[in-house]
């Protein structure tokens, strides 16, 4: 009996020690997000110099744009590396006003993993609906804020002006540098030179370019993941408390709580599909999980933010400026849509209405998911392109 | 209204408030044990935390529904 005590303590300390173990490599893997993020403005730079808006103009048409998002997000089934890529491109000259649309599909995309999720609950029919129905009203939601956002975006550019004069007062404000010395830059710019003039100085710049824009790319996928899988088993705990907290305390204590759970988990699929189980059995009515999706597309924003602080240079405000757009799109849609009732029924009655034609007959599903996650899109943009946009 | 009117009026005005209180206090028991059973599934989340590792599982497993009721239907056509 008296040796258990020295021994739980051990036990313990082992937890401990490997716990900041874990966290070490987190910050580790931000370092390398925030690398990766450069490396891709720095690549985009070098590859296309002053014809990056050229480069880009396919995207130029916003729809073009929005299918870019949707599809490399479903593909990807990562919001945060797709938006950590566009930052990383705005960052190289991307025009914000290209890059609003893609950050706007990359919302609309990112609801396949939970969809994907609740496809596990297909054996039982009354989970299947509950489940599938707590999954799609995430997408309803996201293609109603398009629905509304882009069209506005397009005729009076709202956003990317807001989000223009928030940044420059942040940016102004000297938050990331102290008297003359830019942190940022002394951190992450030594990597990125040491690569640039070893590594990739053998290729022409064009080529140099294009390699240091994949090998950003790939680093962002995989830092992500990582980040994602030690966030989840490090975070579940305070995931639980937060949860517990918001039970019985209405919708906006939902959102609040969905959001803080995403920035910990750094994912919003993570987020959404935690509470796809919980609604297909039951215990959560659709209406008690919606503010909670809710807040996972204003916590997953934290991500752009988080790659926005890599970019230094003349640049570095519209990368700010586009990871605002994101943070700003998210918070209206929430504002707009949820703040008015009958706005806010919309989503719930399509997700309810699907889901129940869904049990019924499951190719509903799979018309669902390949039309709206990649056959509307595909058509949109041969569409697009047909009619010369 | 007569006096009998009145004294019927003021039972059954009684009896609504003695329901609706009723309810109420049911309406809050129901939510209590709403919310006993929502804490109880929050505790067990590390399990729903994995679900997201199975969405390839999860794809495959809806595929077979979704062959098999699409054989269904071509059969009936």
């Amino acid at each position: 009996m008296t040796d258990a005590i020295p021994e739980n303590n051990n036990a313990q300390t082992l937890k401990q020690d490997a716990h900041w173990l874990e966290w070490l490599k987190i910050v580790g893997l931000v370092y390398l997000l925030l690398v990766a993020v450069s490396l891709i403005g720095s690549g985009f730079k070098l590859a296309a110099g002053v014809h990056a808006k050229e480069l880009f103009a396919f995207a130029s048409n916003p729809i073009a744009g929005i299918v870019v998002g949707t599809v490399a997000t479903a593909l990807i089934q990562s919001s945060s590396t797709v938006t950590s890529i566009i930052v990383g491109l705005v960052a190289g000259g991307l025009p914000v006003s290209i890059a609003i649309p893609m950050i706007m599909g990359a919302n609309i995309g990112t609801t396949i993993t939970n969809t994907i999720v609740s496809l596990g609950h297909i054996r039982q029919v009354d989970e299947f609906r509950r489940a599938f129905s707590a999954a799609t009203i995430h997408d309803f939601f996201n293609l109603m804020a398009v629905a509304i956002f882009l069209p506005l975006e397009i005729m009076f550019g709202l956003l990317e002006k807001t989000a223009y004069a928030a940044s420059e007062i942040l940016a102004g404000g000297g938050s990331m540098s102290m008297s003359g010395f830019n942190f940022m830059k002394a951190l992450v710019k030594p990597p990125i030179k040491l690569l640039s003039d070893n590594v990739f100085s053998v290729f022409p710049s064009v080529l140099s370019g294009i390699l240091m824009i994949t090998l950003g790319v790939l680093t962002i996928f995989l830092v992500i993941r990582f980040i994602g899988k030690l966030l989840k088993t490090l975070m579940v705990g305070r995931a639980k408390g937060i949860l517990h907290s918001a039970v019985g305390r209405g919708p906006i204590s939902g959102i609040a709580s969905g959001s803080i759970v995403t920035v910990l988990v750094q994912s919003s699929s993570t987020t959404t599909s935690l509470i796809v189980p919980l609604a297909g059995s039951g215990v959560f009515t659709l209406r008690q999980i919606y503010p909670f999706t809710l807040g996972a597309n204003i916590g997953t924003t934290i991500t752009a933010l988080l790659a926005a602080t890599a970019v230094t240079g003349e640049y570095a405000i519209f990368a700010l400026e586009i990871a605002l757009v994101h943070l700003l799109y998210n918070t209206c849609a929430v504002l707009v849509i949820y703040g008015t009732p009958v706005l806010r029924e919309i989503p719930i009655w399509c997700a309810e209405h699907l889901a129940e034609a869904a049990t019924k007959n499951k190719l509903y599903v799979a018309a669902y998911i390949s039309l709206v996650f990649f056959v509307v899109p595909l058509v949109l943009i041969s569409g697009s392109t047909l009619l010369g946009y | 209204m007569t006096n009998f009117a009145q004294e019927k009026k003021q039972e059954l005005e009684r009896r609504i408030d003695v329901l609706e209180d009723s309810l109420k206090d049911l309406r809050a028991q129901l939510s209590v044990v709403e919310q006993e059973a929502q804490h109880e599934a929050i505790d067990h989340l590390e399990n729903y935390a994995n679900a997201i590792e199975h969405k390839y599982d999860d794809l495959k497993e809806f595929s077979s529904v979704v062959v098999k009721e699409l054989r269904q239907l071509l059969h009936k056509t």
